[in-house]
C-alpha cells in the first residue's frame, strides 16, 4: 500500500486543483477579516461571534467555522472524496492502476488516506488562515467579555481553535465516506460530489425540523455544530462527545459498502 | 539457452545467440572477467555481477575468461499456455449477453489477432482477461495461472485497452513513473529507455498528458506496456487514432517484439491489420468465437480473389475461364480480378504466360476480408 500511497500522494501535490480548493478555503476568512477590520461592526446588528471576533481576533477562527463548516467545507470536502475514484475512471486511468499488481482493497486504501489528509487539510487551513488573518486584523488577545462568553485565556482559545478544527473535520467523516462510497460507484466525479453534498444538505435541513424527534438522532450530521459550546462555555460541551461517537456507523456502512462494491465492480470506464 | 539453469560453467568464451528478455535470465560473474557485448551499432559493454540479461536483448554476447551462473527466473512451465479462455462468458444484464461461451488459447511466440465486428465483445473478454471484469461463467489463465484482480502474473503482461489513459495533469514521464512505481517496482527495473524510444515523444515526455494529441498518448500507452519488458502484450486495437506514419511503426514494433519471442494477443477491426501482423487469428460475433486457427488456414479455407495485371484483357479472360477452380471474372479499369478455388496462384500466371500473355501484376485481393464476412455473415444470417 504504500508504494500506491506514494503515488496518490504525488499525483495529488502535482495537481492544480488541490491548491485552488485551499486557496479558496483560505479566501474567504482572509477576506472576511479584511472586510471587518475596514467596516468593524456594532455590537446590535452584528452575529455575536463576528461582533466578539472583532475583540478578540482568536474568536475569528471560530466565526468563520460557523459560517463555513455547513456548507462551504461540505462541498470542498465532498469535492475531495467524490473524486477519488470516479475521477480516475473519468479519465480512463483507473483500469491501468488496477492492471498494476496491486490488490483493489490497497488502492482504495491508499485512495481513503489521501481523501482523509485532503479533509483535514481543508479544516486546517480554514482555521489556519483565519487565526492569522484574525489575530493580526483585531490581537491576539483573550476573551474577556462576560456578556456573552466566559473568560478565556490565550492559550485556551488556541486549544479550543485546534479542538473545533478536528472536530469539524470529523463531522464530515459522512459525508466524506458517502461520497466517496459513490464514487467507486460512478464514473462521474461531479456525481459523487454532488451525492456528498445531498447527503450534508439533506441531513442538515432534516436537523432543523424539531418535530421529527428522535429520528434526527440518526441523521449524520446530527451534531455538526456542538463545537461552538467550546467557545461559550470553556469547556468541551456533551453534544460534542455525542458527536464524536454517532458518526461512527455511518461511517463504517460506508466505506463498508465502497470496500466491497470496488472489490467486486467491473470495471469497464 | 532456452531450456533452463545451466549451473556454475567454466567458460573461457561463450557465444549467446538469441537472447531473449522474456527468458529471464540473470547472468552472475563469480570472477570479474571483461564481458564484450557485440551487438554490432551497440556500444561495448561491460557487465558487472547480477547484471541483467534483459539489458542484451537482440544482441549477441560475446563472453570471455568469466565464470557464469545462468539462472532461469522465469519458471512457468514451458507448457503451459500464455493465454487460455475456457468457456467464458459474461452476462452484463439478463438481456445483455456479452460473451458467451468463448474459448481459445495463445500459445507462447504467438501472435494472434482477435477480429469481429464492433459490439463483438472482444473488449469485455480483453477486459476479463486482465481482472477489470469479473467472468459471469467460465475462466481464464494467463501463465497458467488463474485470473483475478491484482494478479502478479499481470505484471508480465502489457496492456493496452481501449485507448490509453493517463492522469492528465502530470506529464508524461511522471506518469509512467508513478504508474510504474504503484505496483511496489522500483524505477530502476523499468525498461524506461526502450520504452520512452518506442513513444517517441522527445521533449514532449516532459509536458503536460493533457496537452498531447490522441496520437501521441497511444504511443504512450504503448510505452507503458513495455515497461515491464513484458513476456506477453494484449493490445485493444493498438493502431485506433494514430497517423498511417504510426499504423506502420506500430506494425513493425509489433513484428519486432514478436520476433523478441514476445506473446501478443491484438484486437483489431482492421483486417489488414491482422493479415499483415498476426500469425493466429481469433474470430469473435455477438460474443461468441466462430472461428479460431493460423491465419493462414482461415484465408485458404475461403474462395480467395487475385487482381491480375495483363497487356490483353479479352484474351487473359478467355484462358482463365477455361481453368478449373475460376470463378467469376471481373473487368476492372487497369486489369482483372477473378475468384479462385483451391488453385494456385502460380499456376494461373503459368497458364496466361504459355498462351503469350504479358503479365504485370499478380496480388492476392481482401483475403481475410473475404473471410471475415463470411463467417460473421453466416453467423448473421443463422
Amino acid at each position: 500500500m504504500i508504494a500506491a500511497l506514494r503515488s496518490e500522494w504525488t499525483k495529488t501535490l502535482r495537481r492544480p486543483r488541490t491548491y485552488v480548493a485551499l486557496a479558496f478555503v483560505a479566501f474567504i476568512p482572509a477576506v472576511v477579516a479584511l472586510a471587518l477590520w475596514l467596516n468593524p461592526p456594532d455590537l446590535g446588528d452584528a452575529d455575536r461571534f463576528f461582533y466578539t471576533a472583532t475583540q478578540t481576533g482568536l474568536l475569528f477562527p471560530a466565526a468563520m467555522l460557523d459560517i463555513m463548516s455547513r456548507l462551504v467545507l461540505v462541498v470542498v470536502v465532498a469535492l475531495f472524496a467524490g473524486d477519488a475514484i470516479a475521477g480516475e475512471a473519468n479519465t480512463g486511468n483507473l483500469r491501468y492502476m488496477l492492471l498494476r499488481p496491486v490488490a483493489r482493497a490497497r488502492l482504495l486504501a491508499a485512495k481513503l488516506v489521501i481523501t482523509v489528509v485532503l479533509t483535514i487539510a481543508a479544516a486546517v487551513f480554514l482555521t489556519g488562515t483565519a487565526t492569522l488573518a484574525g489575530g493580526l486584523a483585531f490581537g491576539f488577545e483573550p476573551l474577556e467579555l462576560e456578556i456573552f462568553f466566559e473568560d478565556q485565556s490565550v492559550t485556551n482559545l488556541l486549544g479550543h481553535i485546534g479542538m473545533a478544527t478536528a472536530y469539524v473535520s470529523w463531522t464530515l467523516a459522512s459525508v466524506v465516506a458517502f461520497a466517496f462510497m459513490i464514487s467507486t460507484m460512478t464514473d462521474s466525479p461531479a456525481a459523487a460530489a454532488g451525492a456528498g453534498v445531498g447527503l450534508g444538505v439533506t441531513s442538515q435541513i432534516l436537523n432543523e425540523i424539531e418535530s421529527l424527534g428522535g429520528i434526527r438522532d440518526l441523521l449524520p450530521t446530527r451534531y455538526i455544530d456542538a463545537w461552538r459550546g467550546l467557545f461559550w462555555s470553556n469547556r468541551v460541551p456533551d453534544d460534542m462527545w455525542s458527536g464524536l461517537i454517532q458518526p461512527i456507523p455511518w461511517v463504517v456502512l460506508f466505506l463498508a459498502v465502497a470496500w466491497v462494491w470496488f472489490q467486486r465492480k467491473d470495471v469497464l470506464a | 539457452m532456452r531450456g533452463g539453469i545451466l549451473g556454475d560453467e567454466r567458460v573461457p568464451v561463450v557465444v549467446l545467440a538469441e537472447l531473449r528478455a522474456r527468458d529471464r535470465l540473470a547472468i552472475s560473474l563469480l570472477s570479474a572477467g571483461p564481458v564484450d557485448r557485440d551487438g554490432g551499432h551497440q556500444p561495448r559493454t561491460t557487465l558487472t555481477a547480477g547484471s541483467a540479461i534483459q539489458d542484451m536483448v537482440g544482441t549477441v554476447l560475446v563472453v570471455k575468461d568469466a565464470d557464469l551462473v545462468f539462472e532461469r527466473m522465469d519458471d512457468t512451465p514451458a507448457s503451459a499456455p500464455v493465454i487460455e479462455v475456457r468457456g467464458l462468458t459474461k452476462r452484463f444484464s439478463p438481456t445483455v449477453l456479452a460473451v458467451d461461451d468463448l474459448s481459445f488459447t495463445v500459445e507462447r511466440g504467438q501472435v494472434v489477432g482477435m477480429l469481429g465486428p464492433n459490439g463483438a465483445g472482444k473488449t469485455t473478454t480483453l477486459r476479463m482477461l486482465v481482472g477489470l471484469v469479473r467472468a459471469t461463467a467460465g475462466e481464464c489463465f494467463i501463465f497458467g495461472e488463474r485470473v483475478r484482480p491484482g494478479l502478479p502474473a499481470l505484471s508480465r503482461v502489457g496492456t493496452l485497452i481501449e485507448g490509453a489513459a493517463f492522469v492528465p495533469h502530470l506529464r508524461g514521464i511522471t506518469n509512467l513513473r508513478i504508474w510504474w512505481e504503484s505496483g511496489g517496482a522500483s524505477w530502476d527495473e523499468a525498461a524506461v529507455d526502450e520504452a520512452l524510444a518506442v513513444a517517441g515523444l522527445g521533449d514532449a515526455i516532459h509536458r503536460k498528458v493533457k496537452t498531447y494529441s490522441h496520437g501521441m498518448r497511444q504511443r504512450l500507452g504503448i510505452a507503458r506496456a513495455l515497461l515491464a519488458r513484458p513476456d506477453a502484450l494484449i493490445l485493444d486495437e493498438p493502431t485506433t487514432g494514430l497517423d498511417p506514419q504510426e499504423i506502420r511503426e506500430v506494425r513493425r514494433l509489433i513484428s519486432r517484439l514478436a520476433a523478441e519471442g514476445v506473446t501478443i494477443l491484438l484486437s483489431s477491426h482492421l483486417l489488414s491489420e491482422v493479415e499483415q501482423t498476426c500469425s493466429h487469428v481469433v474470430v469473435m460475433d455477438r460474443g461468441r468465437l466462430v472461428s479460431a486457427g493460423p491465419t493462414a488456414d482461415l484465408v485458404r479455407s475461403t474462395n480467395a480473389s487475385v487482381y491480375l495485371e495483363v497487356d490483353d484483357h479479352a484474351a487473359a479472360a478467355r484462358v482463365l475461364a477455361s481453368i478449373r477452380g475460376v470463378g467469376a471474372i471481373h473487368h476492372e479499369v487497369t486489369g482483372l480480378t477473378i475468384d479462385i478455388d483451391g488453385v494456385p496462384r502460380s499456376e494461373i500466371v503459368a497458364a496466361l504466360v504459355r498462351a503469350g500473355i504479358g503479365v504485370e501484376t499478380v496480388q492476392a485481393r481482401r483475403q481475410l476480408e473475404d473471410a471475415f464476412l463470411g463467417l460473421v455473415g453466416e453467423e448473421h444470417t443463422r
